[in-house]
């Protein structure tokens, strides 16, 4: 009897998966700060021993991801370049060089400045997974222009991981204004080609 | 690009350059934006160590029938030298995304295990699907069980390299004895808490790919972990039945200190030979490339009682290479000492 329950909550469960990937649930109680809260996880345990992940720790999965976080260091960022030691660094015991691990995917970003890379930049922020472009103009009418900003949201590489918005302005009697469009559709775009080049550079690495 | 601007016919005179801003946009995204979000990725790593302490067993441990595998008896010898030991990974990770932004995946792989003695290269893996959407995911198939292993041990630090230095400890048993089978896990938040649920079918499947839900061995877990202030919380609940029912229940709490993180755990199982744990953890770094971490675990397993004191010191190199230092000192219950390993890993 217990496990016809057990297998109904599975098959109950399944649904809800179903359900939630057509909804938006980011405000929602159940669901809504899953990734918030596997990034604040992640800093307490560590990416491979966080238990919301449920590694199993003698799989291959688990080993493969501890070496590589050992050889990521605690800044979270593997080195291209080999080094042996500096001993420096480890002598400074009074200030020790902590940098903490980056909030946003590696793929995620890169792909990000990629897609973005046409456009002037005007601000970013590499460890939060931030970028705005600056004001984009046409040369035909510079009474209208746009920006994109990107906020990348996972440390994983997911397709919910990232999120788009166009700000679009109109010049009316001088002044700048924001016009009422809806730009979900390019917003949407935006992040398909981010999740793309990311896909194409967590390939290469 | 100019081709395809060009043939827009737009009649509206509001709005038409930003219409072709979006355009431009559009093709931009769609020049690099192809339907197919499949995505198949290797990785891998290899190890090597010098383990020391008592006296080393090399070769490799018996094996019990299940699962696919055929039974075999050890083959190892018991010396005073010290024991070399090595090997590799390779991790296949596929996953697809659908339209509605739910990810499927799964992973299989390659081993010679380069943390414990073997005598045979493994392929492992492929045996479980995971199902993940907006805040919400579920695994099918091969499964861990949620705090099966005992969520209140966080004192154990080291690799398991250096559990092969020799001397061992009886009086530390954390969790249940049966964590791994067939069945599935889910995990969402519910606020700013988050919540694994996972249920065994069968902790003793007879194939490695399937298993039925008659089977009588039966396995539920939970895990919940939130912040608590400066604190994280996490709790964790474990079940198995079968020819003995098992139990095991524990709470570790995390709190960032001067630099680093400190760690605290209980864990209590209830089964054949009841036991309990204490433990604590503390790590840090002393610069962007080197981690140290400090743990010391009390247990007590009927009348056995054991401590285990460990330290590891990794330095990452660059090029995905670390170097480790381990030591293990262990009291009580068993044949104590200390065991000491040393080594390398590379991540590929």
């Amino acid at each position: 009897m217990l496990n016809k329950i057990v297998i109904n909550l599975g098959l109950l469960s399944f649904s809800l998966l179903l359900i939630s990937s057509c909804s938006n649930k980011d405000e929602s109680l159940l669901g809504g700060q899953y990734q918030e809260n596997l990034i604040k996880m992640d800093k307490v345990y560590g990416y491979c021993d966080n238990p919301l992940r449920n590694f199993d720790k003698t799989s291959i999965k688990y080993k493969v991801c501890k070496d590589k976080e050992s050889a990521a260091g605690n800044d979270g960022v593997t080195d291209d370049e080999f080094s042996l030691f500096d001993l420096t660094n480890l002598r400074n015991f009074e200030s020790p060089n902590v940098v903490y691990n980056n909030t946003a995917n590696k793929s995620l970003w890169d792909g990000s400045m990629n897609v973005l890379s046409p456009y002037p930049i005007k601000n970013f922020d590499s460890e939060f997974g931030y970028i705005e472009t600056d004001w984009i103009y046409e040369e035909s009418n510079l009474e209208q222009r746009c920006l994109i900003k990107i906020q990348i949201v996972s440390l994983e590489l997911v397709s919910n991981g990232v999120e788009a918005k166009f700000l679009c302005q109109k010049k009316i009697e001088g002044q700048w204004v924001q016009d009422k469009n809806d730009y979900s559709k390019a917003e949407k775009q935006i992040v398909l080609a981010v999740l793309s080049e990311a896909g194409r550079y967590n390939q290469q690495n | 690009m100019g081709s395809y601007l060009c043939s827009i016919n737009i009649n509206h005179t509001k709005g038409i350059i930003m219409k072709k801003l979006l355009i431009m946009a559009s093709a931009l995204t769609a020049a690099v934006f192809s339907s197919a979000k499949a995505d198949i990725s290797v990785s891998g790593s290899a190890g090597l160590a010098m383990i020391s302490g008592g006296n080393v067993i090399d070769g490799a441990p018996a094996v019990t029938a299940g699962a696919g595998l055929s039974a075999t008896s050890a083959s190892n010898r018991s010396t005073s030298g010290t024991l070399f030991q090595q090997g590799g990974a390779v991790s296949f990770a596929m996953s697809t995304t659908t339209a509605n932004g739910m990810t499927v995946s799964t992973s299989g792989g390659i081993t010679m295990d380069s943390n414990d003695r073997v005598s045979n290269k493994g392929v492992s893996g492929l045996a479980a699907m995971t199902f993940a959407a907006d805040g919400f995911s579920l695994t099918v198939g091969d499964i861990d069980l949620p705090a099966g292993g005992g969520v209140g041990e966080v004192g154990f630090v080291a690799s398991a390299q250096v559990d092969n230095g020799g001397y061992t400890q009886t009086g530390i048993v954390t969790g249940v004895s049966d964590t791994e089978g067939y069945g599935f896990t889910a995990s969402t938040s519910v606020g700013a808490a988050s919540v694994t649920f996972g249920y065994l079918l069968d902790k003793n499947p007879e194939g490695a790919n399937n298993a039925e839900s008659a089977s009588g061995d039966y396995g539920s877990g939970v895990t919940v972990a939130m912040p608590m202030g400066d604190l994280s919380l996490t709790l964790g609940y474990a079940n198995v039945t079968g020819t003995a029912d098992e139990t095991t229940a524990g709470v570790a709490v995390s709190y960032g200190l001067g630099g680093g993180t400190l760690k605290l755990g209980y864990e209590s199982t209830d089964e054949a030979t009841d036991s309990s744990t204490m433990s604590a953890a503390f790590s840090g770094s002393l610069d962007a490339d080197t981690t140290y971490a400090i743990g010391y675990t009390d247990g007590e397993a009927g009348a056995l009682a054991s401590t285990a004191t460990e330290v590891k010191l990794t330095r990452a190199l660059g090029g995905g290479v670390s170097v480790f230092a381990e030591i293990q000192s262990l009291d009580g219950s068993g044949t104590s000492g200390t065991n000491m390993a040393v080594g390398t890993t590379v991540a590929f």
